[in-house]
């Protein structure tokens, strides 16, 4: 395909391009709640799933734990971009 | 028509969703906040209002999202692809579709993939299916595109009862089928440069048994059609995608193929002298991949009509939908208007 530049809209490009990934993500993000409350209803139409359930659940010890864990892995790596540090030495 | 997944579903309503919020709330915000914005300035990247820069970015890439991107509409066909190209390339009634291997469309056309299309609405063979999904899919708030032929046809009807139409640029038929009913004694015809346009078109019209209509290969400048075989020579949207000399060839040819008495009536956009207005217009075409748009609104429709022999010109605003043209619609929208010319 024949390739040419986008348009840009901003004074710095660099924000067209992260726009448009917050844009995707968002799209995604759309997309992927839609599929929730779809399982969900499915689910519940099944008789598989009570909708107050889910709301009222309340994990055990050993899920708070796992689920900890995993919200730290998870924010840890979203906010490593803050720090403005190498992960691995390098140039500087 | 055939599902392509809840997933293309849920990506399509998200958009539609910003589209509505771009159109009805975004748009009024940049008029009141900088009304004085003028053809001149339709660089964003050079703006001082960040208002316009954003509504700017939305306008092209909500477009882009729509067609391209991971649900987008081209890339969602794909699975489909032999589904798809064994119902267009189904036998038709003889007379219904005839293509000429030797029309290839012009360069003007194939130079710029139109409303951000990927390959344009002739560069692949699913183009016509994917053109009609993309007409359906993202307008805010009213069902716009079939109720607008209808609204086009009244207005037709005001000015004369045509026996024998020829639809320039019927593109996938969505503007030559509302002839049929709407003119159900007339004979209709639609001609374009897309084959995979002109298939589909010739596909529904045979799925819907409809008896009056045929479509055929042919660019609007130069037809295959002896002088004087129609009473009705009409586009919708088809102008604004050609560059002036063209549109000027296409008004020679309308006159060359109507009967005396016979009408040229068109449906297409021109915005009026309001530099915010044409700001909104021009700014569109540029971020929408319609070079025309800008050339057409500059150049002096009315007197190319009448350098052809036209004559009872008038070019009228065109009330898409219910209340478009009301003061109390502060939402964006398409600068319609209706050309009207008759041979004398
Ligand atoms: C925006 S579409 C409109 C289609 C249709 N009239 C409708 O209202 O849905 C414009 C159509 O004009 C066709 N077209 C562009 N230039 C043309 C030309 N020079 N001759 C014939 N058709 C042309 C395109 O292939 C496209 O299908």
């Amino acid at each position: 395909m024949d390739e040419r530049p986008e348009q840009v809209f901003f004074e710095d490009g660099a924000l067209d391009r992260a726009v448009g990934m917050i844009m995707t993500l968002a799209a995604e993000l759309y997309v992927t709640r839609d599929r929730l409350t779809v399982l969900e209803r499915t689910l519940a139409a099944k008789g598989l799933l009570d909708l107050a359930e889910l709301d009222d659940y309340q994990p055990d010890p050993e899920s708070l734990e796992t689920d900890a864990a995993d919200r730290d892995a998870f924010t840890a790596a979203l906010m490593q971009n803050f720090s403005g540090k190498q992960s691995a030495k390098g140039l500087t | 028509m055939k599902q392509l997944g809840r997933r293309f579903d849920a990506y399509q309503s998200f958009l539609l969703g910003c589209k509505s919020y771009w159109s009805g709330s975004l748009y009024p915000q940049l008029k009141i906040e900088s009304g004085d914005l003028k053809p001149e300035d339709i660089d964003a990247s050079k703006s001082s209002s960040v208002t316009y820069q954003y509504y700017a970015f939305l306008e092209r890439h909500l477009q882009r999202m729509k067609y391209s991107g991971r649900y987008g509409i081209a890339p969602m066909h794909e699975p489909f692809r032999d589904e798809f190209e064994e119902w267009l390339d189904q036998p038709l009634p003889k007379n219904l579709l005839s293509l000429d291997a030797d029309c290839t469309p012009p360069a003007y056309f194939t130079e710029i993939d139109i409303h951000q299309h990927p390959g344009g609405t002739c560069g692949d063979t699913l183009a016509g299916v994917i053109y009609d999904r993309g007409s359906r899919s993202m307008w805010p708030g009213r069902s716009k595109d079939r109720g607008l032929h209808g609204r086009f046809n009244a207005v037709v009807k005001e000015t004369c009862e045509p026996h024998n139409i020829l639809d320039l640029g019927c593109g996938f038929g969505k503007s030559t089928q509302p002839f049929t009913i709407d003119f159900p004694k007339a004979q209709v015809t639609g001609i374009d440069i897309s084959v995979p346009c002109l298939k589909f078109a010739a596909v529904t019209a045979n799925e819907e048994n409809i008896q009056n209509i045929g479509y055929r290969q042919s660019r609007a400048e130069e037809t295959p059609f002896p002088p004087t075989s129609f009473d009705l020579v009409t586009s919708t949207m088809l102008l604004h995608e050609m560059p002036p000399k063209a549109i000027r060839a296409t008004a020679k040819e309308a006159f060359r193929l109507l009967e005396a008495g016979g009408y040229t009536i068109h449906l297409d956009y021109l915005a009026d002298d309001d530099p915010f207005n044409r700001f909104i217009h021009y700014g569109h075409g540029q971020r929408n991949n319609e070079p025309y748009m800008r050339p057409l609104n500059e150049m002096d429709l009315g007197s190319t009509l009448r350098e052809c022999g036209f004559e009872d010109i008038k070019i009228m605003p065109f009330e898409e939908a219910p209340n478009a043209l009301s003061p109390a619609n502060d939402s964006w929208r398409f600068p319609w208007v209706v050309v009207v010319g008759r041979k004398p």
